[in-house]
């Protein structure tokens, strides 16, 4: 094969030259090029190297069903591998490299599995490598990667961007070729909002690539007057470069778009690729059809392609892929190539036809073979002729290229991506699309339609229904007259007898034919276990080529129609999208929105080190100068809170206004202690159960004034609870008057702690504060002096006295500024989460660490909150069942190490003195521990088997995962203050 | 005391350019808004007295739920308003949400970017809103002229929706800044 490039004609602008490199070696081609054509024009016959066998590979199309020409392209972060060179725009500086292959593309040691393929056959990695089953992970494996597989993935951060968005249209149009173009026009001239979606990075499809007249215009300036006239409507979109990957429910598809893929260096203000998600009203399916290759003996050599293709090269991209051209055909398509060379002045060799009559019409002199098949190529790296077979006679004729066509395959993919499987059609001998009611409709090709005239009056008749289904009013236009295109009839040909090489049906994956016989063989011929076992349609192509060949040869092996082997199943994606594209601008640290406290700046000035909780960033400690670890500054801040003051930001506490003359029942039913006589100015712990008799999340719930509370609830289910009450409003009481909505962002919330709170506090609040004018469980607006209106509850998570002040948020940080500078002659300092913790587990407060999902109230010492009087509220009917109440459930109690040396560690189990760790032993779990400071001892809470009626007794710590055992005595979970006398004083 | 006011994306715009560019975000900081609640059968009444409000704007939230934003300066007088409105409860929510007002030719080809709502004319008219994911976080989209969107999201994410909808709006030369 000696390809090359014509001196006149194709779509290419020879006065812009590119250029680029492919495995080092420098080279040239023009704006309009792809790589491919590019490779083909600088006689770059060879550009791969097959998965399995590592057999010399050849570029095989012009489009996105490519199997061989897989390069890796670009460098450093931006190096993507198996980057198909038929799709992959050219542009100048581009750097591509050939894979699977060492040390060269033309010397591949890995070739040598060609000589090995008779172990190497379907099914081969289930037969060979099934034991020793430890040798899988650590010898098998490693060696069938570094052997098989095509491109390696770059490990450097990827450098660009990625977006994605939405588009909205009454149709969508998938497809810029001659129907897609028709249906578009005719949709947008009758006013339809219209998008025009085309994976080429020129629109046009197959038109770009014939030379029949359109209304008289070459099929290039047809397709560009039409794009002229569709630009002037204000509600077309033309979307090149765009690949539709998929078609979803509610007639939503998925589409990449290639923003930025043909630079070298992309622009940092826009995305290197964009995904879409088009909701459209109607869909029409214009992706034209994919040609079939014959499946014949040595039909992988390089110089074997598509004689579709071949045309595509010659007519759209002026570039000849041999001097001297064979071709194989079943129907009118390799007459048109041959047609294309011989107007071109280039040599055909022979026309080999498998049929015996033809309607279609060879080049002047050209030599036809009828009844002809091939049965061996010659040439290694390099098509040099092919063995022709006839009646029994074999000839060998010369050549340096072979264009093959096996017929037509309409591309239904995403038409079947939604369940319906393609249907079989003895009269077009392909599969169709399934009948999806008018929400997509295929036209054109697609739709299984031969020519361009057919195609053009498909697309205007489809968007003519689409309009009438709307009722829209549809304008109507004469379509354009073709004269001079070809009838690409054919007859069918699944399998070419004779065949003295490996005939190949997938040449990605390296099936051949024997390796479809094996797997009927060894009963995997249904459709579904023939592809797992032989690995055909697999990776990049899915089968786009090869599939419809699988499924006629299977049909062949069992004596059966293909309508009865069937297809696959089609999935998303029609073709490879990145992960880049899919994550958008979701990646690293923006994978999930971040949410900022009002106080964040605060406590950013007070130097806070910050944890991430959820979407939150909270405060977790506030080092100091000489502070030499986190427990350093965590004892300080504990110590200081039980001694003098301590403030902390607990703004992420979820916040919900509620309202209505229902709203203390409403409350009473969703709690499962009491709420209905809950006074005005009032605040009280409240515990909400799941339906099943578990602890949901608890709180505290405000009474504000007759028919408006305000409830708290943890930071981690704020969102789960607003959603839990709105399931209890709208479906389970719909006849409550309640109301409520999320205040979560309104206020800056923070917690004033220690014996000194009130007299800080005081400083800055109008109204009298003293126990007796504001006792514990107080919750009221108050007047900040300066005349702030603020809420202020007294509450305590610490066991000291304490408070919790809500301000407007744009204010929080100000009065926090204003409580620290009144606290500072009271020794008040900043705390962070970890000594709330430490501070609520010396209390024996639970959090989540004990309300796991698995705890009842009583288990967490919450029996007496669970109310006997009322006459429902949810979880009452499920908290009474066997097990919720068995006398050995873990219940909630403190620990202390015998040796204070030892530190709990949250997870740790609990074991019997002298019982060896087992399940059968296990005696419950540490759920929070932490170092009071205050007692000088780790201290810990524990969920232990009928653990209340076991304090006093000693018992082991095992720590599995560090390997650490040691005796600690059960105690009472109230550390501190059990007498409650700091909360009220 | 004088306790001072802070917005939340105050450190992210320190350095932004005084100058609007065609494509602008500008950030009110004198927003005031409030959740307006109907109760059952009130709902007619309350869209009723919403509309007779003079000097806000009246956003749909979801069903008998709507977010009134006003200018703080004018906010007493429609506070008092929506207090006197039968069948309905009031909440205050000018520091939980922020407001940022997008403007420019490409301003829905970029809101293309961040939301899923067809915000084309005839699909979403000036002074139509709804609630929506917006720029990875949830919020309120309103139009509020021919190529004007006002953007209300809640205070704890407005930093992280400024960064993104500032991203997305490279491509467009959006710029960004306080509108007073």
């Amino acid at each position: 094969m000696s390809a090359y490039r014509l001196t006149t004609g194709g779509l290419v602008d020879r006065s812009a030259g590119l250029a680029f490199t492919f495995d080092g070696r420098p080279m040239r081609g023009f704006a309009g090029d792809t790589l491919a054509s590019a490779l083909l024009a600088n006689n770059e016959v060879l550009v791969g190297r097959s998965f399995k066998y590592h057999r010399p590979r050849g570029i095989l199309t012009a489009g996105s069903a490519e199997p061989n020409a897989l390069v890796t392209i670009g460098t450093g972060g931006r190096r993507e591998p198996n980057t198909r060179a038929t799709v992959a725009e050219l542009f100048n500086g581009l750097d591509a490299i050939s894979q699977n292959r060492w040390p060269s593309l033309k010397h591949d040691i890995g070739a040598v599995n060609g000589l090995l393929s008779p172990f190497l056959g379907a099914g081969f990695y289930y037969k060979t490598f099934m034991w020793p089953a430890a040798f899988w992970e650590k010898v098998y494996e490693p060696i069938i990667r570094r052997a098989a597989g095509l491109g390696k993935a770059s490990m450097q951060p990827d450098p660009d961007r990625y977006e994605k968005a939405w588009a909205h249209c009454d149709l969508l149009v998938i497809g810029a070729g001659a129907a897609g173009l028709m249906a578009a026009l005719t949709a947008a001239r009758s006013g339809l909002r219209v998008i025009l979606a085309d994976e080429g990075f020129r629109m046009g499809g197959a038109l770009l690539s014939e030379t029949a007249k359109i209304g008289g215009q070459a099929p290039a300036d047809f397709v560009a007057s039409v794009l002229e006239e569709l630009k002037s409507f204000p509600d077309v979109t033309l979307m090149p470069r765009t690949t539709v990957f998929g078609w979803y429910d509610d007639n939503v598809f998925g589409a990449v778009e290639k923003v930025q893929k043909h630079v070298a260096e992309p622009s940092p203000d826009r995305p290197v690729e964009r995904v879409w998600r088009i909701i459209a009203k109607r869909a029409i399916m214009a992706t034209g059809a994919e040609e079939r290759p014959l499946v014949f003996g040595g039909n992988d050599t390089p110089g074997v392609m598509m004689a579709s293709a071949m045309r595509t090269y010659l007519n759209r991209y002026a570039v000849a892929a041999g001097r001297k051209v064979a071709v194989f055909t079943n129907g009118g398509s390799g007459y048109a190539t041959a047609q294309a060379f011989a107007s071109n002045g280039i040599e055909i060799a022979a026309i080999i036809d498998s049929r015996a009559v033809v309607p279609d019409v060879a080049p002047k002199g050209a030599r036809i073979i009828h009844n002809g098949g091939i049965v061996a190529t010659k040439g290694g790296n390099r098509l040099s002729g092919v063995v022709v077979e006839r009646s029994g006679f074999e000839e060998v004729i010369e050549c340096d290229a072979l264009a093959m066509s096996g017929g037509w395959s309409p591309v239904v993919h995403l038409a079947c991506q939604r369940g319906r499987k393609p249907v079989w059609s003895d009269e077009h001998q392909a599969f169709l699309a399934p009948e999806n009611g008018d929400l997509l409709t295929p036209a054109g090709a697609a739709a299984g339609l031969s020519g361009l005239g057919d195609a053009l009056k498909d697309g205007q008749e489809k968007a003519l229904a689409i309009l009438r289904g709307l009722g829209k009013r549809p304008k109507l236009r004469d379509l354009p007259e073709v004269e001079g295109e070809y009838d690409p009839a054919f007859a069918p040909l699944w399998y070419v007898p004779g065949a003295q090489q490996k005939a190949f049906v997938d040449f990605q994956n390296d099936v051949h034919v024997a390796d479809l016989g094996l797997a009927k063989r060894e009963a995997y011929g249904f459709v579904e276990h023939a592809k797992r076992y032989t690995t055909g349609g697999m990776a990049t192509d899915q089968g786009k080529l090869g599939n419809v060949n699988m499924a006629g040869i299977l049909a062949g092996m069992k004596g059966v129609s293909p309508a009865e082997i069937g297809t696959t199943t089609f999935r998303p994606f029609y073709t490879p999208v990145s992960f880049g594209a899919m994550a958008g601008t979701s990646r690293d640290k923006e994978s999930r929105p971040t949410r900022y406290s009002p106080l964040h700046n605060w406590a950013k000035k007070n130097g806070a080190t910050f944890v991430e909780a959820g979407l939150w960033y909270r405060s977790a400690w506030f080092p100091r100068a000489g502070e030499a670890t986190w427990r350093d500054s965590v004892d300080r801040e504990v110590l200081n809170v039980r001694a003098n003051a301590g403030l902390c930001d607990v703004s992420t506490l979820g916040k919900i206004e509620i309202f209505g003359a229902d709203a203390a029942e409403f409350l009473n039913r969703v709690y499962s202690n009491a709420f209905l006589k809950l006074p005005v100015g009032r605040a009280r712990y409240g515990l909400m159960l799941r339906e099943d008799g578990i602890v949901f999340d608890d709180g505290t719930t405000s009474r504000l004034a007759e028919n408006h509370y305000f409830m708290t609830t943890t930071t981690g289910h704020a969102a789960e609870v607003m959603t839990h009450l709105e399931h209890c409003a709208q479906t389970l009481w719909p006849n409550l008057d309640v109301r409520f909505v999320s205040s979560s962002d309104q206020w800056a919330q923070m917690a004033l702690a220690g014996p000194k709170s009130r007299t800080i506090l005081q400083e800055l609040v109008e109204d009298d504060l003293s126990n007796e004018a504001f006792p514990f469980l107080s919750a009221r607006e108050v007047m900040l002096k300066g005349g702030l209106k603020a809420r202020l509850f007294r509450i305590s998570f610490s066991g000291e006295l304490a408070y919790e002040l809500a301000v407007p948020a744009g204010y929080g940080e100000a009065v926090a500024d204003a409580l620290m500078e009144a606290g500072a002659p009271h020794g008040i300092c900043a705390y962070g989460v970890e000594a709330l913790a430490v501070l609520r587990i010396e209390k024996g407060h639970v959090t989540h660490n004990e309300l796991d999902g698995r705890t009842t109230p009583d288990d967490v010492g919450l029996g007496k909150m669970v109310s006997g009087t009322k006459p429902d509220f949810i979880g009452k009917h499920l908290a009474g069942r066997f097990g919720l109440t068995a006398a050995d459930r873990l219940q909630l109690v403190g620990l202390k190490p015998v040796d204070v040396a030892n530190t709990i560690r949250a997870g740790s189990h609990i074991l019997k003195e002298g019982a060896k760790p087992s399940l059968t032993n296990d005696q419950g779990h540490v759920s929070s521990a932490c170092y009071s400071p205050g007692l000088q001892s780790p201290i810990a809470l524990a969920l232990i088997k009928s653990g209340r009626e076991r304090h006093g007794e000693k018992v082991i710590v095992w720590d599995g995962l560090r390997n650490e055992e040691f005796p600690a005595v059960i105690c009472s979970p109230v550390f501190i203050d059990p007498e409650n006398g700091r909360l009220h004083q | 005391m004088n306790f001072v006011l802070r917005h939340p994306v105050e450190e992210l715009l320190a350095a932004a350019p005084a100058e609007p560019a065609l494509n602008h975000l500008s950030v009110p900081r004198n927003r005031a808004s409030w959740s307006v609640l109907a109760h059952k059968g009130s709902e007619a009444t309350v869209v009723q007295a919403l509309a007779a409000i003079e000097g806000a704007s009246v956003r749909f939230c979801g069903p008998e739920e709507w977010l009134v934003v006003t200018n703080r300066d004018g906010a007493g007088a429609v506070a008092s308003a929506l207090a006197a409105i039968p069948g309905a409860s009031v909440v205050e929510q000018g520091d939980g949400r922020t407001v940022f007002s997008l403007a420019g030719p490409d301003s829905r080809a970029l809101l293309a970017k961040c939301t899923a709502l067809d915000l084309h004319p005839d699909a979403f008219a000036i002074g139509r809103s709804a609630n929506a994911l917006v720029c990875h976080v949830g919020g309120n989209v309103a139009r509020v002229a021919r190529d004007t969107y006002e953007i209300t999201v809640m205070r704890s994410f407005a930093a992280s929706f400024f960064s993104e909808i500032c991203l997305l709006g490279r491509e467009f030369g959006l710029s960004a800044g306080f509108a007073d």
